[in-house]
């Protein structure tokens, strides 16, 4: 067992209604993970908590990524915590929750190693699609403001290098073609290739995927989890994927997770998942009495 | 050209329905006279002048149709125009160092007045046309160049050229002093506290007596060259200029020597902007004008993004200010009210959001051809007005739409050679 991320007891209240309760599963490294559930169960609550953009109220979110060592980082710490009485006699950890009080958020989350996509798309619809991906590797190019405008060469490589970069992922995903176009107007199936391959340009360790197969036809989808596939065994990617499409998900996972109005209900593999009488009740309800 | 000719007579039709009675029934004394001929004459001359006029409209439309369809699929530099724009830009340039010697005193004010609002215009042109930050009260950085100058050789007798760099740098200051509390604001209610912002710097200038010197403002020195003095008789001992390379005293020597400085400061701050657009961080702004939460998933701290952008635009905004205080040798808070941002804005919208070429035409347009039509001054809003509706409707992107920048993919990416294989660093 290798995992990437492990989740803990997460739990997530919005006011009186809780969304979480208690969630626990585990990431392995160089595998597809697939969450899944009903409409409303939770799974991008759950997506929002990993990837920084919701506070989680109780439980524990570690990424184990290559460049943190084996000790793993905290992934809720940087979106910056409230303060505790007992910080007040530890002033290392009241420093740290100060620095990421005032310099944390989700960007903190991607740069630790976890880039997402969205159920609706979020491109910069008004960039042109290679400048999509090079805002994403913005935090690689190295080089000052006046570096820039003075057009160094030391700017020059950085730049050609993102540009570089960016095609290779374009190619990787078949969108060369409209590498100059602007990203508003490329058909949806286009969208949802550009949105994954500008995540991958943050270079993450772990990708997850919102609904990527959602509004695709059944060819589109069948290209999509060949490349998904291709990124865990080529790229040695890890993927967590919500998705609704059965076909795809039992096809390309390797491990699911099923929520069900916040809890987890059942985890394992596909085969196991498929013949689970908690998930049918929850997927087709119960008979009555 | 049969369809212009049938619209046409249509036109000249209602034109001549609508004329009878406004020109053909002249009123004297208590009845109607028939004036016949003059609504002939009147609905013949929309005819002829309209027949015409619709003819190269529709000629004009089906070339340009033809020429937005390729740029529409994004490939936005068309071969074959690469000599136009360094063309453009020598010619603009000769035209502004040759200006100072075609005009007299009162145009080259004008012309220089002109500069300062392209300033303005270029630092606004950062917040809202790039970073999407809809700022109503940009006139505060203005002001606060303009009074660093102003205030500062006051109390401190500090130089021109001292004041222009930290003029810039405070006015910077202020904006991320603004830009910070309203981090998480959007649109009108971004507006809302922007405008604020103005009113409260003014209010301040106007009200703080015993600093600012309140209503009555305070005067601000003509900028020296080198130490030497621009006036007839150099005060406390120095040397004036003309005495100094050895020609004839003219009071026009000044104005030449503030515009030509302008036109230096303009033109870098131009070069400078157009980098930053194709810079990591102009990049950054766009994209977060375009989606700040997909901006927050790919690493971006909207933070620093947001205020490196209001701290930019004031900066140039600071530029512009000192210029100001330099140009009219004298500041008060009348100078910095609303009714300036509103014109500032204009200019934005006018030239086309984040498109520098347009905030330079808009800039020149709405600051010189109010000066020429001094006449009509009564109508100058109404006419900014007429302006706004006019480009709603058919240029709603601004009189020049920012071009995306096109990238080569490397040769070795193309043909499928490399590929993203390889990369062992996950």
């Amino acid at each position: 067992m290798n995992p990437l991320l492990i989740v803990q007891d997460l739990s997530m209240r919005f006011g009186g209604v809780m969304a979480l309760q208690d969630v626990g599963f585990s990431v392995q490294k160089q595998s597809v993970t697939a969450l899944i559930g009903p409409n409303g169960a939770g799974k991008t609550t759950v997506f929002n908590c990993i990837t920084g953009f919701y506070q989680a109220t109780a439980g524990t979110l570690r990424l184990f990524a290559p460049a943190t060592g084996t000790a793993g980082v905290d992934l809720r710490e940087m979106l910056g915590e409230p303060f505790r009485v007992s910080d007040f006699w530890q002033p290392g950890v009241l420093g740290r929750r100060l620095f990421f009080k005032l310099f944390g958020g989700p960007h903190r989350v991607n740069r630790a190693g976890v880039a997402r996509t969205f159920q609706n798309i979020r491109l910069f619809n008004e960039l042109t699609v290679l400048e999509n991906l090079l805002v994403a590797q913005h935090a690689r190019v190295a080089a000052g403001l006046l570096a820039g405008v003075l057009q160094t060469a030391h700017f020059r490589r950085q730049e050609q290098a993102a540009v570089a970069r960016a095609s290779d992922w374009l190619r990787f995903f078949d969108l060369l073609g409209d590498a100059n176009r602007l990203a508003g107007e490329l058909p949806y199936g286009h969208q949802r290739r550009l949105e994954i391959a500008r995540a991958l340009c943050t270079e993450p360790c772990l990708l997850c995927l919102d609904e990527p197969a959602a509004g695709l036809n059944p060819n589109e989808t069948r290209q999509l989890s060949r490349l998904i596939l291709q990124l865990r065994d080529q790229y040695g990617l890890t993927v967590l994927l919500i998705e609704h499409d059965m076909g795809l998900v039992m096809d390309i996972s390797d491990h699911l997770v099923v929520l069900d109005h916040g809890v987890v209900i059942a985890q394992g593999k596909p085969e196991a998942i498929q013949q689970d009488p908690k998930v049918l009740a929850a997927y087709l309800g119960t008979a009555l009495p | 050209m049969g369809h212009s000719w049938r619209t046409a007579c249509w036109v000249g039709l209602v034109a001549l329905l609508l004329f009878v009675p406004i020109t053909g029934l002249v009123l004297s004394g208590y009845g109607l006279q028939l004036h016949w001929q003059r609504p002939l004459w009147l609905a013949g001359a929309v005819f002829l002048g309209y027949w015409p006029f619709v003819w190269l409209w529709n000629r004009w439309r089906s070339g340009s149709q033809s020429s937005s369809r390729t740029a529409q699929s994004g490939h936005a530099a068309r071969p074959g125009r690469a000599w136009q724009r360094p063309l453009g830009i020598a010619l603009a340039l000769l035209l502004a160092l040759l200006l100072p010697f075609l005009l007299g005193k009162y145009g080259l004010g004008v012309v220089t007045l002109a500069l300062i609002y392209i300033l303005l215009g270029l630092g606004l042109n950062i917040v809202v046309g790039l970073a999407g930050l809809l700022d109503l009260g940009f006139v505060a950085f203005y002001a606060v160049g303009a009074y660093t100058y102003a205030l500062g050789y006051h109390y401190f007798h500090m130089s021109f050229w001292l004041a222009l760099p930290l003029g810039a740098l405070l006015a910077a200051c202020f904006g991320m002093v603004l830009g910070f509390p309203v981090l998480r604001l959007h649109g009108d209610y971004l507006a809302i506290v922007t405008l604020g912002f103005g009113e409260i710097i003014r209010l301040i200038l106007n009200n703080w007596v015993s600093l600012t010197g309140g209503p009555n403002g305070v005067s601000a020195p003509f900028p020296t060259l080198f130490g030497l003095e621009f006036s007839r008789r150099a005060k406390q001992g120095g040397v004036p200029l003309h005495e100094f390379l050895g020609i004839d005293y003219s009071a026009d020597h000044r104005a030449i020597f503030l515009y030509l400085l302008l036109v230096l400061v303009v033109c870098t701050m131009i070069y400078i902007l157009v980098r930053l657009k194709r810079m990591p961080i102009g990049r950054t702004w766009e994209a977060l004008r375009e989606n700040e939460i997909a901006c927050r998933s790919l690493g971006i701290n909207h933070v620093t993004v947001k205020l490196s952008a209001f701290g930019l635009g004031a900066l140039v905004g600071g530029l512009g200010g000192v210029f100001f205080a330099a140009l009219q040798g004298f500041v008060n808070p009348t100078s910095f009210t609303f009714f300036e941002s509103a014109h500032i804005l204009a200019i934005v919208v006018l030239g086309g959001m984040g498109s520098t070429t347009g905030v330079i035409v808009a800039a020149l347009f709405l600051t010189v051809l109010p000066e020429m039509l001094r006449d009509f001054a009564d109508y100058r809003v109404l006419t900014v007005g007429i302006a706004m509706v006019l480009m709603m409707l058919w240029r709603p992107r601004g009189l020049r739409q920012r071009r995306r920048p096109v990238f080569q993919i490397p040769t070795a990416v193309a043909s499928g050679q490399a590929g993203v294989g390889g990369r062992d660093d996950r």
